[in-house]
């Protein structure tokens, strides 16, 4: 079953994909289905011996391409719709031991190939209006499979919270001379410089001045551009070579290959006009805030949407550069 | 129209193909037995040099 239903008090889809309850949980590394299929042993979702990256259409989507019209048909208040999207699982390595933190920057800048070129095929097709590229690693996040991997979600629809950015930078820049909301940031950022962690000749790290989670960090491109697939050569290896100094630097500071969230926002593929308005940014919210103690979304952040913090992030920019610093000298 | 909303007539059902060639990506789509798509991506280094080895070098 995958259908959407309307929240019309928030007005946004909830997505309902029943099968995922039977999803693969944890399995011991000896069958790990992201594995490659080793001559002789059981058969993983890759049916090779050996693989560079890969990507393959997952085995419990949140939507499928042909997502029929639901049972429940709704209410004008209420409607549903198909569950209709793409979803991939996208395996970057054979290492099952491997993570992007500990990968060399040229598999970093191959897979950022990788990304690009889904951005570009999934995007193309008629009904999907959103490519979401993002990876959950380590358990507290929830992930089920341990195996390096992302995942890609193509939505029918532009998910609530990049649709609340996009709608917030085009009204910038409409009352702001055209100008860029996010170029706007990033040269805040870079003339504050107290919250920068990472720099490098097209993209900047940073731990937002209003940061959501304490060691939050915002990957953006330096150049205005719309999406991973509008980035030079150059600019695809700084973004690896910025991705591998973040990732490095948050191991080093908590000592333990750190869970994260990595999304990646950019400009929708609907067709519509987002020059100046979308600008290719990855983010990432780690759940932690001390080695030993998470940052749980409870009353305030899940049931009011209001975050209430306890570390500043001029604060946790601070350290995370020295850790990013320190792995670097 | 296929899985992937892409034609299905242009696809191979079982066995490999190559199907771009550019900046070094070798793309290799495949079909697995359930009808899920799988694809394979390679790189020839040689194609795409880091520009600050080159400058460093």
């Amino acid at each position: 079953l995958n259908q959407l239903r309307w929240d019309p008090t928030l007005r946004e889809w909830v997505a309902y994909a029943t099968h995922r309850q039977d999803r693969t949980f944890l399995p011991p590394a000896e069958y790990c289905p992201l594995d490659p299929t080793r001559p002789g042993g059981f058969p993983t979702e890759v049916p090779r011996a050996s693989y560079e990256i890969a990507v393959f259409e997952n085995r419990f989507p949140s939507f499928v391409p042909d997502a029929p019209e639901p049972e429940e048909g709704g209410s004008p208040l209420t409607p549903t719709a198909p569950g209709r999207g793409i979803c991939e699982v996208v395996l970057y390595s054979d290492d099952h031991y491997a993570t992007l933190a500990g990968m060399s920057e040229r598999r970093i800048r191959n897979l950022v190939d990788v990304w690009a070129d889904r951005y570009g095929e999934l995007g193309s097709v008629d009904f999907v209006d959103y490519v979401f590229i993002f990876e959950n690693k380590g358990e507290a996040i929830g992930v089920t499979l341990h195996h390096p991997h992302g995942q890609i979600y193509a939505y029918p629809f532009i998910p609530p919270r990049p649709a609340k950015e996009l709608e917030a930078a085009r009204e910038y820049r409409s009352q702001n001379e055209d100008r860029c909301l996010h170029c706007d940031l990033l040269s805040q950022e870079h003339e504050d410089g107290g919250r920068v962690v990472a720099k490098g000749d097209h993209f900047t790290a940073f731990v937002p001045f209003y940061a959501h989670f304490p060691y939050e960090a915002h990957v953006y491109a330096r150049r205005c551009a719309p999406s991973i697939a509008d980035l030079s050569g150059g600019e695809r290896w700084d973004l690896a070579r910025v991705l591998k100094k973040l990732l490095v630097g948050y191991d080093r500071l908590f000592g333990f290959s750190l869970p994260y969230m990595m999304v990646m926002h950019q400009a929708p593929t609907d067709g519509g006009d987002y020059g100046g308005v979308a600008h290719f940014h990855v983010e990432f919210y780690p759940p932690n805030r001390t080695a030993d103690k998470l940052k749980y979304l409870a009353g305030s952040e899940t049931g009011a949407g209001a975050y209430v913090m306890d570390a500043l992030p001029e604060q946790t920019a601070g350290t995370l550069r020295e850790a990013v610093e320190g792995a670097a000298s | 129209l296929d899985r992937s909303g892409n034609n299905r007539a242009d696809k191979s059902t079982a066995e490999a193909e190559d199907v771009t060639r550019e900046t070094g990506m070798v793309k290799e789509r495949e079909t697995k037995e359930d009808g899920r798509y799988i694809i394979f991506y390679s790189f020839e280094e040689e194609e795409d040099k880091d520009p600050q080895e080159s400058s460093d070098s």
